[in-house]
């Protein structure tokens, strides 16, 4: 058969690969100053644009979305010519891929220091946002199905099985999660609400970390570890039955973020189930990825990037054991809430993405430029960085995990909670967040040594544009072959079936969580917020509170003990978005407002403690807030607020956004009062003031007497 | 369409067992994949696991 010759391009990748570097530096420094931010908070200047709960998403975003994120298109963009013997479908949709993305990165980097944010965790972006990584995904997906479809080889290898996976999960995730409604440009409220809205979001949420941060980099391990090795895959057999257990399955296991909330018991049983199944699919992708260096360990004690990789697999097995054994509600009642869960997404983020990122680079690099690598040995002193960085990371967070648990949980023999002052547990943990900074000093002095030597190995050769290669063209005939080996030619009908895999668990838990009323008891008494502690809660929002306070008080006799009555799932219906939290640095403030509760302050002292936290306790580690009592309230924009609510369904009356300023004004006043009849010098429309209005109602619609309101 | 499953699924009862049942379900697919992979002949499986492997890369310097 006669062969055709044709050319790759690198050129995007190696600017994929450079943008990697790049916010791969920018996410990790973001991260180390946030570590530290979060051991001495006086290190906010007083700016809002570098407080911890403005700087956390963009260090999530940046990691995740950024360095992980130009990871993956780096890996499909090199691979996926080369394993499909064909260039890519269009140059231009490539360049408009990779500026559309970095774009979106830029716009993320300016618009969460300025506070513009849906509230929810790692999909904080706004709609304008939202949009365009939407749009960006359409390019690529249409440039991904175009080079498929003018594909030499009949059948597709696995690494392209899990890019396809990543491909439509992603979408699918992104679209249902970012369903919100625009109030203004750059403010919008989710769909969802309360219960539904904690539940897409864990489903979003568990899933980004299943399909990005995990499936497209099995693709990436599929390609670069066979190269690495210059041997096959292990067994392709198990890859078939690895691939579509684990994109079957994890997209069931969401609900374990939320076990022992207000979530009905069965979605969290089972989040529980799938998450404890998923240990032998993701083990299998492990096995399949140690196991392809059998016979050429010996390369591995040389070999910087088969050392990296090694590492990397490694901390993905043990990742994707550690978390299913979270989900188990035993633990889980210790772990969540804690640094455990800190410590075990940093081992997944640390050692799988960033070990299999580096592996991948140090090997492109002298292939991109035609040359060897500058400096094996700052390679291996980067290896061994990145490794005792992660270890320093992640054994101290451990153990302040623990600590906080059993802190949280001890009574003493007269029955009273032996540390009632939530402050004194994290005053124990603070050595072990010092110690989390040395690690990621560690882990970044790693990061900007590759820097280097990447720079120096460009510096030293050419950069090769072109690759020459041949195959013959794509036969085209009827096939005979049966299932697997079927569709493996098909590459549409292969991203359906992904689809369906992942469609099944979706809908399963969706639909009744949706449509089944008992799913979510009414409680008569829950009314919709006053104008003025929506303004508060948008506050509240913008301020990124909830990286460091939950909103959810577990059925347990310490938690119950500690903050009041336990959180029922009737009390957020009108949360748009739920405000549950997934840590706490903070105590939980779901009764804060509660007058005869536990945790209740006046007004005054929110107003002292957000405008100086030390100035209520020396060793608060809370950053403080002073421009909250310096900035007005947007009360121009309440009227609109109170429409979208209702256009939500949050039951104002008709015609109450008319009347909303007014009565806006009227509690501003009455605050405010009261509080410069305590000595505090306020103006009626200050943040501060809509931010106490909101601290104080909460949890206030059910109080202490809950069985006497519910329906 | 809508108010009609909504009306139907609002009755349903004893959603503690829905994940006896989905476990069951994956376990069926887990089977029908599983009896495929082990019917499926060598040769395929050695073609697909050499696929990102290239003759060059035999004599790759870098």
């Amino acid at each position: 058969m006669a062969v055709e010759k044709f050319t790759y391009d690198n050129r995007i990748a190696k600017y994929f690969a450079v943008a990697t570097v790049l916010w791969g530096v920018v996410g990790l420094l973001v991260g180390l100053i946030i570590a530290i931010e979060l051991v001495f908070p006086w290190l906010n200047l007083n700016l809002e644009f570098i407080t911890f709960g403005r700087l956390r998403p963009l260090h999530t975003n940046a990691v995740i979305f950024a360095f992980v994120g130009n990871g993956i298109f780096t890996a499909v963009y090199y691979s996926v010519p080369r394993l499909l013997k064909t260039p890519m479908f269009s140059e231009l949709l490539s360049k408009i891929h990779f500026w559309g993305w970095q774009f979106i990165i830029v716009c993320a980097a300016i618009t969460l220091p300025l506070g513009l944010t849906t509230g929810k965790e790692y999909a904080e972006l706004e709609f304008p946002i939202d949009i365009l990584i939407t749009l960006i995904w359409v390019v690529f997906g249409w440039n991904l199905f175009g080079t498929l479809i003018k594909r030499r080889t009949r059948h597709i290898y696995v690494a392209i099985w899990f890019y396809i996976a990543a491909l439509v999960t992603v979408a699918v995730l992104h679209i249902t999660n970012s369903l919100e409604l625009p109030v203004k440009f750059f403010k919008s409220y989710p769909i969802y609400a309360g219960v539904q809205d904690a539940f897409v979001q864990w489903w979003y949420g568990h899933n980004a970390v299943a399909f990005f941060l995990t499936a497209a980099y099995l693709g990436l391990m599929y390609y670069f570890v066979p190269k690495a090795a210059n041997r096959p895959i292990y067994s392709y057999k198990l890859s078939i039955i690895h691939f579509w257990a684990l994109i079957f399955l994890y997209i069931w296991a969401g609900p374990h973020h939320l076990l022992y909330s207000s979530t009905p018991d069965w979605v969290q049983a089972l989040g529980v189930v799938f998450s404890v199944v998923l240990i032998a699919p993701s083990w299998g992708g492990m096995i399949n990825g140690l196991l392809t260096l059998r016979g050429a360990w010996d390369k591995v004690r040389e070999d910087p990037v088969l050392k990296m990789f090694v590492v990397g697999v490694t901390a993905y097995g043990m990742a994707t054991l550690e978390g299913p054994l979270l989900s188990l509600k035993s633990v889980n009642a210790i772990s969540h809430f804690t640094d455990w869960t800190i410590a075990h997404v940093h081992i997944g983020a640390l050692g799988w993405n960033g070990m299999m990122t580096f592996g991948m680079l140090y090997w492109l690099f002298p292939r991109f430029f035609k040359v060897k690598l500058y400096s094996k040995a700052m390679a291996n002193t980067h290896f061994w960085l990145a490794t005792l960085g992660m270890l320093f990371f992640a054994i101290p967070l451990y153990f302040a995990g623990f600590t906080q648990a059993l802190m949280w949980k001890e009574f003493t023999v007269e029955g009273y909670l032996k540390y009632p002052n939530f402050l004194e547990t994290y005053l124990q943990i603070r050595p072990m967040h010092l110690l989390r900074v040395v690690g990621g000093i560690l882990y970044l002095t790693g990061g900007i040594l590759m820097v280097i030597n990447l720079i120096k190995t460009a510096k030293s050769g050419k950069f090769a544009r072109f690759e020459e290669d041949q195959a013959p063209p794509l036969e085209k005939k009827a096939s005979t072959e049966k299932f697997h080996r079927r569709i493996e030619g098909k590459p549409i009908t292969f991203a359906i079936l992904a689809l369906v895999a992942v469609l099944i668990g979706t809908i399963i838990e969706f639909v009744p969580l949706f449509v089944i009323k008992s799913n979510i008891k009414t409680i008569a008494s829950v009314k919709p917020y006053t104008p003025l502690e929506l303004q508060g809660r948008d506050i509240y929002l913008k301020e990124g509170c909830y990286n460091c306070h939950s909103q959810m008080i577990r059925p347990f006799r310490s938690e119950v003990e500690r903050y009041g009555e336990y959180s029922k799932s009737g009390e957020s219906v009108y949360d748009h978005p739920f405000q549950w939290g997934s840590r706490r640095t903070g105590p939980d403030l779901a009764r804060e407002g509660v007058k005869s509760g536990k945790i209740y302050k006046p007004d005054s002292w929110h107003y002292e403690h957000l405008v100086n936290p030390q100035k209520t306790n020396i060793q608060s580690i809370m950053p403080a807030y002073p421009w909250l009592a310096k900035k007005d309230i947007d009360i121009a924009s309440t009227p609109s607020k109170i429409k979208a609510m209702r256009s939500l369904g949050v039951p104002y009356p008709a015609g109450f956004e008319s009347s909303s300023v007014d009565d806006l004004n009227k509690q501003a006043g009455a605050i405010a009062s009261g509080l410069r009849n305590a000595g505090i010098q306020v103006e009626d429309q200050k943040q501060i003031i809509a931010l106490i209005a909101y601290l104080q109602r909460l949890g206030t619609d059910v109080g202490a007497n809950p069985e006497m309101v519910i329906k | 369409m809508y108010k009609v499953i909504s009306s139907l699924l609002e009755d349903v009862k004893g959603m503690d067992v829905l994940s006896a049942i989905s476990v069951s379900f994956f376990f069926i697919l887990f089977i029908i994949i599983m009896i495929n992979v082990i019917r499926m002949r060598k040769e395929h499986a050695e073609e697909m696991k050499n696929m990102p492997l290239e003759k060059h890369d035999l004599n790759d310097k870098f």
